[in-house]
Parts: structure tokens; C-alpha cells; sequence
């Protein structure tokens, strides 16, 4: 029984320090954002001389939303001669393809790319490695088939291509259906606290800025040379984060790049989305947390904010399993670790990691937005964090499942509704 | 009801009552629908250096009431600004005009010839559709849009121009410049005609290396080196005089490029970069700091235009030509 006393004890010291550093982080990073010096991203940059660049966009019965992104892509800023636009039809069922051959008649550029054959394993990852394979240039840009980008997008993106430290370049998302109700507005308020503040803090200070799978560019040369993505990994998008940074490359966070996103209007719809991200983000840190400790490319700053952005997914896990522990220290009398005084601390601590320091962050993030009247909402949060909780535990399960049965992974849509098709 | 139930109803009353309460604006935020519209995208401003102009030329030919415009002749002089006016004022010509004292920060100045801006003059906006000077010490506010030439003489204060090509004398301060040529003045005996110097190698692409010369801490590159691929440093890097490199560099820290040396690619630096005498830069040259760029360079090429940025500063010397964009957010001036 001592022993099993000593390694609850221990557990909750462990849970408390990885608490405590993700309260420091996101005080870090909001401080920064504030007052801290800000790293320009290389928009400003105005250059004829560009690059010719493959854009992807992969598509599942996306009927409803094929239109918009190829229309927009179309009257980019981009030299329509030096685009090829190559969106996937993996597997629909709907008139995604029947849509995508108009376009085909109609651009030039606009080389659609089939996956029908029901032999064919379906899913974002093998559909981008399939294409990796033939398409013509060295700069991969990615779109979701939702994603509605500014004319001057693929532009912004491809521009960080000429530092040839950049290995991957990430733009920045923005809600299109803010306005449907109550969980799209806290979406939208939480996007700008990952993206004004938590990629842009990341990139001002040297960190892990994340490639996120959409809006994003990279080197084809040099990702096929890494293996391409791994069709065993759910997160594509946070494996080659990874992968760049393990192998001496950077991503560059492009905050003035924008793109409108369609975010689930339905809780049912995110709760999946929540399990899915924590799924595929926990099976990225069981292959990359080893080698983020070891790398020779990544400053001590950068392994300790690689190793948090690894772990987040894990977290609520971890807090339900810090909540039972605590119970059973409280019940067997043992829940005095340390002196009251500390102890009186680390729960403050607790209270800042699931409560204020991640709204601190979302509040300020949509101060610099411009957004004043929807930080009333900020409590909301607290509720959304309970939501989170459970569905990330799912998530992680669902990871630790897949390691030990080596299932294959299936994709899963998110829903969309018939919003995409009308203009901003 | 014993005191015990009425003391834990209490509690429990104030409990909720202290959890409702941050709800409740924000159960009004949520009824009113605040602030619920997507946020607004639009990099017309980043993007496009003449935004500005372009804008004022689309105000100017339509019907709003966005300026109090006034029809002026050859002169332009701080007594023919009317004292107080809450609105924009815009005086306009079709001649040549001359331009005397401080007119103030809200009016703008638009001639069809060109325009002569005396010493110690001040405005807020100039554009004509010929060719603007700017005499020494003179400041324009905000932009300056000229279809021609623009020549800004010693110590003037300006914040961006775009023209045809820009003359910049020593002591002007700046944040951006869009021309084709922008030539720092004096230039040397027998440059006066030309728009960019000779280049004496052509472009050599063809022969850079599919790889990174990649150096993990500080490093130097020693004179009269010639190398064929990037270039990525993570620390600092001093390029000596007389080298070629055929490919971009980048580097994590200092950047320093020796004199006469040749950079067929682009320039990156996380921190400051200085460019000795002589120097010539294919590509766009960009620090996240402070950029500096000595005599008799020449940085992009009339044809193949590229952009030069110094984030916090930049000071460039004179005898350089640069095509075609110079911005920085924080000072730049001709030393």
C-alpha cells in the first residue's frame, strides 16, 4: 500500500509540473504577443520572379463546396501559367466529379486527379501521397475543399519559399460561419487565440510553429526524401511539422494569410473532430517524442515547446486520471503532499491551467482582433473545456489502440453544411 | 427550518450566484449576437504599394464629399490654406506648381505637370502626372504618386513614394519606395545616364547544386570564394570581399557581405545584414532587423525587379541602385 501511495503521490507532482508549464506557456505567448517583439512573416516581399506551384486540394463528396474553392483559386493573384491546380476526388459518391471535369474544360491549369477504384485505401494521406508522386513543381501548396483563400494566398505562401531554411509554410485560418450560432462563434474565438497568438508567439520566439494540413505549403523534394506522410498517422499535418523541424528545417507562420474555414455547426459534429485531431496528435508524439529530445536541430526552447505541443493531446487524459488519484489520496488521507501553503499554490495552478491562462490567451488573442464585445464570452470556455476533456481522452485511447492493434485508419469527414457556396 | 439548512442554502445561493454572474453579459452577448460577423480579409493595402493613390484617384473622380477641393495656379503657398476645416483639403492644377511653406497635414496637392516642392516645405500627400522634387528639409506626411520621376533632395522627410524611378539624396529618411529604378545619389563619374549598372556575369542558375551548404554555428567564407549551392547558417556569417555564391543564403544570426562580392540569389538574415561597397544582389534582400547597404551597389536588376526590407531600419549609401521596392517599418535614411 506505501508503494502505491509513493506513485500516486508521485503522479500528481508529475501532473502539477506539466500544468505549471503550460500555464507559464500560454502567459509566455500571450505576453509576447502583447509586448513582445513581433517577427514579420515575408509578405511584404513583392517578387515577379515565382515559382511554379502545385495546389492540392483533396476532396470527398464535396458537391456542396467544389465550386467555391476552385472559383477562388482561379482568380488568385497567381500567374494562372505557373499553377496547376490538382484537385482529388477520392472515392465520392456525389457530382464532386462531374464538377471537377467542368472545370477541367474550362482552366487549362485545373488537372483533376480520380480515386475510384474501391481497392484503393481512401484518405487525406494517401490521396496526397498519390499525388506527390506525378505532380510537376517542388512547391506543394494544400487547401481543404471547404477552405474559400484571398486572392493573394497562394502568393503570401509561396513567397516564403525563397529563405531556403523554410520548409513548410503555414497561413492562418479564419471562420466563414461565425455568425450560425453559439459553438461556431466560440470556434472562431478559439481559432484566433491559437493562430493570433499561439502560432504567431511560436514564430516571433523561435519555437514550433505547426503546419497545420490546409493553407499551408511545403517542399515536395525534401518531405518525399522524409518518406512522405505516413499513412499509419491520422495528423498528417502535425507528422511533417515534425519531421521538418527534425531534419534542420523551419515552418514559417504566415498571420496575414488568410483563408475562411467552415467550422462544424453541430457540438456531436466537433465532439468527432476533437477525438480525431487527439487521435492522430497522440500517434504523432508515440513516433516523434524520442527523436524531438535527441534532435541536434532544435534549441533547448524549441525541444521544451516541441515537447508541449506534443503532449496536449495527452493532457486531459492525464488530468482525469490526476482527478481519480486525487480522490484516492484525499480518501486514504494521504493528499498532503507537501505543506499546505504549497499545496494551496499548486491548486491555483490547476485552476490557471484549465481555467484563466488558456482564456487569457483567447481573450487577447480577439482584443488584437479587433473583437471587443465577444470576450463576454470567454466563460463560455469553461463548459467547452469539459467537452474537451472527454472527447480528447477518447482521442487518446483511440491512438494507444491503434498502436497496439496496428488497425488501419480511416478517415472521417466533417460535415458540412451548404454555407460554402455563398460568397464573402 | 433549522439554521444549519438556512446557513448551506445560503451557501450554496452565493455559489451560484457567483457563477452566474460573469454569465450574465454573457448570456446578453449571445442573445444580441455581438461581434459574431467572420473576421474581415483583405491585403490589397500589404500588397500593393500605389493602394494609397489608387484609392485617392478613385475618391478624387467620384461624387463624395470626402475632400473640399480647390482650383489652384501656379503657386501653392501656406496662405491660401483656408485656417480650419474638419475635411480634407485638395488643391488641384493643370500646370506646373510651386509649392511653398508648411500647408498642413490634411491636404493633398494634385497637379497634372510637375510639382516643385521648396525647401522647408510640408504637406500631407503629392501626386502629379509628371515629375515631382522635393526640395532639402521638405516633408510629405503620407505618400507621394508620380507618373514620372521623383527627386528628393538632402534631408528630406518622407514616408512612401511610388514613381517611375526615385532619386534619393544623402539625409533623406523614408519608409517605402516602389520604382523601377531608385538611384542613391551622388552616383559616380559617368553613372549619371543609366538606370543600373552593367552586370557583368548573366545569370547562372543552371549550375547551382541541388543541396545546402548548411554551417551549425558561426562561420566565415573566405575572399574570392565561389559557391555553387544556399547557403543556411545558424549562427553568424561574414562572406569576405570578392566572392560569388549561386544560390540564396540564410542565416540565423549577423550577416555581413564582403565588397565586390556577387549574390545570384536571396539574402535572409534573422537579424541585421550589412552589405559592403560594391556589392551586387540578384535576389531580394531581407532582415528581420536592420539592413545596410553600402556605396556603388546595386541590388535587383531593372528587369527582374526584387525587394529590399529591413524590418527595424535600414541605411544605404550612395552610387547603389535598387530595383524596385524598399520598405521598412522603422527608419530609413541615405547616409
Amino acid at each position: 500500500m506505501d508503494s502505491l501511495i509513493i506513485i500516486a503521490q508521485g503522479y500528481q507532482i508529475f501532473l502539477l509540473v506539466f500544468m505549471v508549464s503550460y500555464m507559464i506557456q500560454h502567459f509566455i505567448f500571450t505576453y509576447n504577443r502583447l509586448y513582445g517583439e513581433q517577427k514579420n512573416y515575408y509578405h511584404d516581399i513583392i517578387d515577379d520572379e515565382l515559382p511554379m506551384v502545385s495546389v492540392i486540394v483533396p476532396m470527398h463528396n464535396e458537391e456542396l463546396v467544389a465550386r467555391n474553392i476552385l472559383d477562388r483559386l482561379v482568380r488568385s493573384d497567381y500567374p494562372m501559367q505557373q499553377m496547376e491546380i490538382i484537385p482529388i476526388n477520392d472515392h465520392s459518391d456525389d457530382k464532386t466529379q462531374e464538377i471537377l471535369d467542368e472545370y477541367a474544360q474550362k482552366y487549362s491549369n485545373i488537372v483533376p486527379y480520380s480515386r475510384l477504384d474501391n481497392e484503393q485505401k481512401r484518405g487525406k494521406t494517401e490521396s496526397l501521397n498519390e499525388v506527390m508522386a506525378f505532380c510537376k513543381h517542388d512547391i506543394i501548396v494544400v487547401f481543404d475543399a471547404d477552405y474559400m483563400p484571398a486572392k493573394e494566398a497562394v502568393k503570401s505562401l509561396v513567397i516564403g519559399f525563397k529563405d531556403p531554411q523554410v520548409g513548410a509554410v503555414m497561413g492562418r485560418v479564419l471562420v466563414h460561419n461565425s455568425d450560425s450560432n453559439l459553438l461556431t462563434m466560440m470556434l472562431d474565438m478559439e481559432r484566433s487565440g491559437g493562430y493570433q497568438v499561439g502560432q504567431q508567439a511560436r514564430y516571433n520566439m523561435d519555437l514550433v510553429p505547426q503546419y497545420g494540413g490546409t493553407v499551408g505549403a511545403y517542399r515536395r523534394s525534401v518531405f518525399v526524401q522524409m518518406g512522405s506522410f505516413d499513412p499509419k498517422v491520422l495528423a498528417e499535418d502535425t507528422d511533417l511539422t515534425f519531421k521538418m523541424y527534425l531534419n534542420g528545417w523551419k515552418v514559417a507562420y504566415a498571420n496575414k494569410v488568410e483563408c475562411y474555414e467552415e467550422m462544424p455547426e453541430e457540438w456531436v459534429d466537433r465532439a468527432r473532430q476533437v477525438r480525431r485531431w487527439a487521435r492522430g496528435h497522440n500517434e504523432v508524439m508515440f513516433k516523434h517524442l524520442f527523436s524531438t529530445f535527441k534532435s541536434k536541430y532544435l534549441s533547448l526552447k524549441a525541444k521544451w515547446d516541441g515537447i508541449l505541443l506534443l503532449f496536449v493531446y495527452i493532457m486531459p487524459f492525464l488530468l482525469i486520471i490526476g482527478i481519480a488519484n486525487s480522490i484516492f489520496l484525499f480518501f486514504i488521507d494521504a493528499i498532503t503532499i507537501v505543506s499546505s501553503l504549497t499545496a494551496l499554490v499548486l491548486i491555483l495552478a490547476i485552476n490557471a491551467f484549465g481555467n484563466f491562462a488558456p482564456f487569457f490567451q483567447i481573450a487577447i488573442a480577439n482584443y488584437l482582433d479587433g473583437r471587443k464585445a465577444s470576450l463576454k464570452l470567454v466563460p463560455m470556455f469553461a463548459f467547452n473545456f469539459i467537452l474537451y476533456l472527454f472527447y480528447t481522452g477518447l482521442g487518446f485511447f483511440d491512438a494507444v489502440t491503434d498502436i497496439f492493434t496496428k488497425r488501419d485508419i480511416h478517415w472521417e469527414k466533417t460535415k458540412r453544411s451548404e454555407r460554402g457556396q455563398n460568397e464573402r | 427550518m433549522s439554521d444549519s439548512t438556512l446557513l448551506t442554502l445560503t451557501v450554496i445561493f452565493l455559489f451560484l450566484l457567483l457563477m452566474i454572474l460573469p454569465m450574465i453579459p454573457m448570456l446578453k452577448s449571445i442573445a444580441k449576437k455581438e461581434d459574431v460577423n467572420p473576421l474581415f480579409m483583405d491585403l490589397d493595402y500589404i500588397y500593393n504599394p500605389k493602394f494609397q493613390a489608387e484609392n485617392f484617384e478613385e475618391a478624387l473622380y467620384s461624387d463624395d464629399k470626402k475632400f473640399t477641393k480647390f482650383s489652384i495656379g501656379k503657386e501653392l503657398d501656406a496662405a491660401s490654406v483656408p485656417s480650419k476645416t474638419s475635411h480634407q483639403l485638395l488643391f488641384s492644377s493643370i500646370e506646373k506648381v510651386s509649392l511653398e511653406g508648411k500647408i498642413g497635414e490634411n491636404a493633398i496637392l494634385h497637379s497634372k505637370e510637375d510639382i516643385i516642392m521648396q525647401n522647408d516645405s510640408e504637406i500631407f500627400a503629392l501626386k502629379s502626372d509628371a515629375n515631382i522634387t522635393l526640395g532639402e528639409k521638405s516633408e510629405v506626411a503620407s505618400w507621394i504618386d508620380a507618373a514620372k520621376d521623383v527627386t528628393i533632395e538632402k534631408d528630406a522627410d518622407i514616408n512612401l513614394v511610388t514613381a517611375k524611378s526615385v532619386r534619393l539624396y544623402s539625409g533623406v529618411k523614408f519608409k517605402r519606395i516602389y520604382a523601377d529604378t531608385i538611384g542613391i545619389y551622388p552616383l559616380n563619374k559617368g553613372d549619371e545616364n543609366k538606370t543600373g549598372r552593367d552586370i557583368v556575369h548573366e545569370k547562372v542558375h543552371e549550375s547551382v547544386e541541388d543541396k545546402i551548404l548548411y554551417f551549425e554555428k558561426d562561420n566565415m567564407i573566405k575572399k574570392g570564394s565561389h559557391i555553387h549551392s544556399d547557403i543556411v547558417c545558424r549562427g553568424e556569417l561574414i562572406i569576405e570581399e570578392n566572392c560569388q555564391i549561386f544560390g540564396s543564403i540564410k542565416t540565423n544570426g549577423k550577416l555581413q557581405v564582403g565588397s565586390e562580392t556577387f549574390v545570384y540569389g536571396n539574402i535572409f538574415s534573422d537579424q541585421s545584414i550589412t552589405i559592403k561597397d560594391n556589392c551586387f544582389i540578384f535576389g531580394n534582400i531581407f532582415s528581420h532587423t536592420y539592413l545596410e547597404i553600402g556605396q556603388n551597389g546595386q541590388m535587383g536588376r531593372y528587369n527582374l525587379p526584387k525587394s529590399i526590407i529591413g524590418i527595424k531600419g535600414i541605411k544605404i549609401a550612395g552610387g547603389t541602385f535598387l530595383h524596385n521596392y524598399i520598405l521598412t517599418y522603422g527608419e530609413g535614411k541615405i547616409v
